[in-house]
């Protein structure tokens, strides 16, 4: 099956079809085949390097470079006749966030968006007063809807606006910050981009990341402000005085299941992990976990790493407890609950670990 | 390319009228057909009328839709065609190549600066210059091929050729694409590669 090959030319790989998707999409059969074609024909591994290199610089050289308004102008354009088409018609916009996410990893927005310019009427005041120190003209979307609406931002990144919730951003993000104020809740998907940090301003926390996915719950009648990470991680600040702040800011870091919470009436910023914990791993990684009469300490770190969270426990004392369970779709406390009732042990979750109280086993 | 079932998912919900998954393919082809827009016809303008024509297109005839196991081919098919009418009936005068490119070129040298590598950079971009002076189809058989992934059967499919004339394509373009680069004398990697 080799012999083909044996007398290829550079160009002759770069326009054989195996070759191309073996180079494009690493396939590990792929790999095999064409290590053991090196080995046996050692003279073509030069011809081979090169053929790939010419292969993935014409994959990136041909593409014709984007322009990112032209992505949104369409956008918007789209918008607006659907927005109408939609009130003719009467059609309810209908959301199943997480089907999709799992589908095809894509974030969704929809179409149902009213874009206005800051008003100064009607808006919350903390909210007011952060939009007010923006440097540049900001775009403003307000979700006057009863459900939750979606927002593309000029980076491709992607926000689910709840309802009586609006958003704030730099029309086309040229600072050196990608900025957004937010009053209200919302589950941000961020676009990566290590060169430009993307911040939310939202009550009296900042947030900032360079690309993940994360919700921030921010009304300001509330007592709380929260933001629970989803994937990535992010870092949370203080922001009382309400000002702006500089990129190098550092604040507490959370990672997926986790969250911040900030009280306004004592302005204490407390980490915790978010109220349902979703697996961390793939199910295919989860189905392997399955467990006969195995020491708890064992269950335990599987559950740390399903979920990616942090268990504190007395390894000496729990060792001779042994259970049998499978971990399966229930969310990490379901699964505590059942372990701690079988073994009469209790569990409390401080700065994010899970700590268990628990007693010796015979 | 092969085809995903996902996409099959994606594809139905939309039909079924879930705007999220409209939305969801917007996204996630939007750049791909603007690129190859871009690459089909220098007039920016009809490229983005096209696109928004053939996305309301879709919205409004969903029901009528045929089912497809890839949205990607499927929206480059019905784009080209879109575009192709367009141009026809079209009497606006075409913008220039060499303007589109400036308009884009800023964003994309930004873009290329955050790579690490200067000298993979700068050969790209020879690539890319040497690319944009072949002939339209050449291009756009370039990018199909080497860009968007599609197989040689795809490509037969959307640019109405047959097989045979497909190849002769490809390999005319990328034979060029390997004097220019001798021709230019360039002392570096991609040359020696190319003449070896």
């Amino acid at each position: 099956m080799f012999e083909k090959y044996a007398g290829y030319s550079v160009e002759d790989f770069v326009k054989d079809e195996k070759f191309i998707a073996w180079v494009k999409f690493s396939h590990p059969e792929e790999d095999l085949f064409w290590s053991d074609f090196i080995q046996n024909y050692p003279g073509q591994q030069e011809t081979i390097i090169h053929a790939r290199q010419i292969v993935t610089h014409l994959s990136e050289a041909s593409r014709m470079p984007v322009d990112q308004n032209d992505v949104s102008e369409i956008w918007s354009k789209l918008e607006s006749a659907l927005a109408e088409e939609g009130e003719n018609t009467g059609r309810v916009l209908t959301i199943n966030w997480k089907k999709w996410v799992a589908a095809a990893s894509v974030i969704l927005l929809s179409a149902l968006i009213w874009w206005n310019y800051p008003s100064t009427s009607d808006q919350p005041q903390v909210y007011a007063r952060l939009i007010e120190q923006a440097e540049n003209p900001l775009k403003e979307v307000i979700n006057t809807t009863s459900g939750t609406i979606s927002v593309i931002l000029p980076d491709g990144s992607t926000v689910k606006l709840e309802k009586a919730s609006r958003l704030s951003y730099d029309r086309d993000f040229t600072g050196k910050q990608r900025e957004v104020f937010l009053s209200g809740a919302a589950f941000f998907n961020v676009t990566k981009n290590p060169e430009k940090p993307f911040i939310v301003y939202a009550n009296e926390l900042v947030t900032k990341v360079l690309g993940t996915s994360f919700t921030i719950n921010a009304f300001e009648e509330n007592k709380k402000v929260t933001v629970s990470v989803r994937t990535g991680r992010v870092s949370v600040f203080k922001n009382t005085d309400l000002t702006r702040l500089d990129a190098d800011h550092k604040g507490i870091i959370l990672i997926p299941n986790q969250q911040a919470a900030f009280t306004k009436e004592d302005e204490t910023l407390v980490r915790s992990l978010v109220e349902a914990p979703q697996v961390v791993v793939s199910q295919q990684e989860l189905r392997d976990l399955t467990f006969t009469n195995a020491p708890l300490p064992d269950i335990f770190e599987a559950l740390e790493k399903a979920y990616g969270v942090e268990i504190v426990f007395d390894k000496a004392l729990l060792s001779n407890c042994r259970l049998t369970t499978s971990l399966g779709n229930e969310t990490l406390f379901e699964r505590l609950d059942i372990i701690c009732e079988a073994l009469e042990a209790s569990y409390k979750v401080v700065d994010a670990q899970i700590m268990i109280d628990g007693k010796k086993c015979n | 390319m092969k085809a995903t079932g996902s996409d099959v998912l994606l594809w139905n919900a939309f039909r079924e009228g879930n705007r999220e998954a409209y939305a969801g393919i917007y996204k996630l082809y939007i750049e791909d057909l603007l690129s190859y827009g871009y690459r089909v016809t220098s007039n920016r303008q009809l490229i983005k009328d096209s696109i928004q024509d053939l996305f309301l297109h879709l919205w409004l005839h969903r029901e009528n839709l045929s089912e497809t196991d890839s949205i990607k081919f499927y929206l480059f098919r019905a784009l080209r065609n879109r575009i192709l009418r367009n141009i026809e009936k079209s009497d606006i005068l075409p913008q220039t190549a060499d303007s589109i490119l400036e308009n884009i070129i800023e964003d994309f040298s930004f873009e290329q600066e955050l790579m690490a590598q200067e000298t993979e950079v700068q050969q790209i971009g020879r690539l890319q210059k040497a690319i944009n002076k072949l002939s339209k189809r050449q291009q756009e058989v370039i990018q199909l091929r080497y860009h968007n992934d599609f197989s040689l059967e795809e490509i037969e499919n959307l640019m109405q050729l047959n097989n045979q004339s497909v190849r002769n394509l490809l390999h005319r373009a990328i034979s060029q694409l390997r004097i220019s680069f001798e021709m230019a004398g360039w002392f570096l990697l991609l040359i020696t590669s190319f003449t070896r």
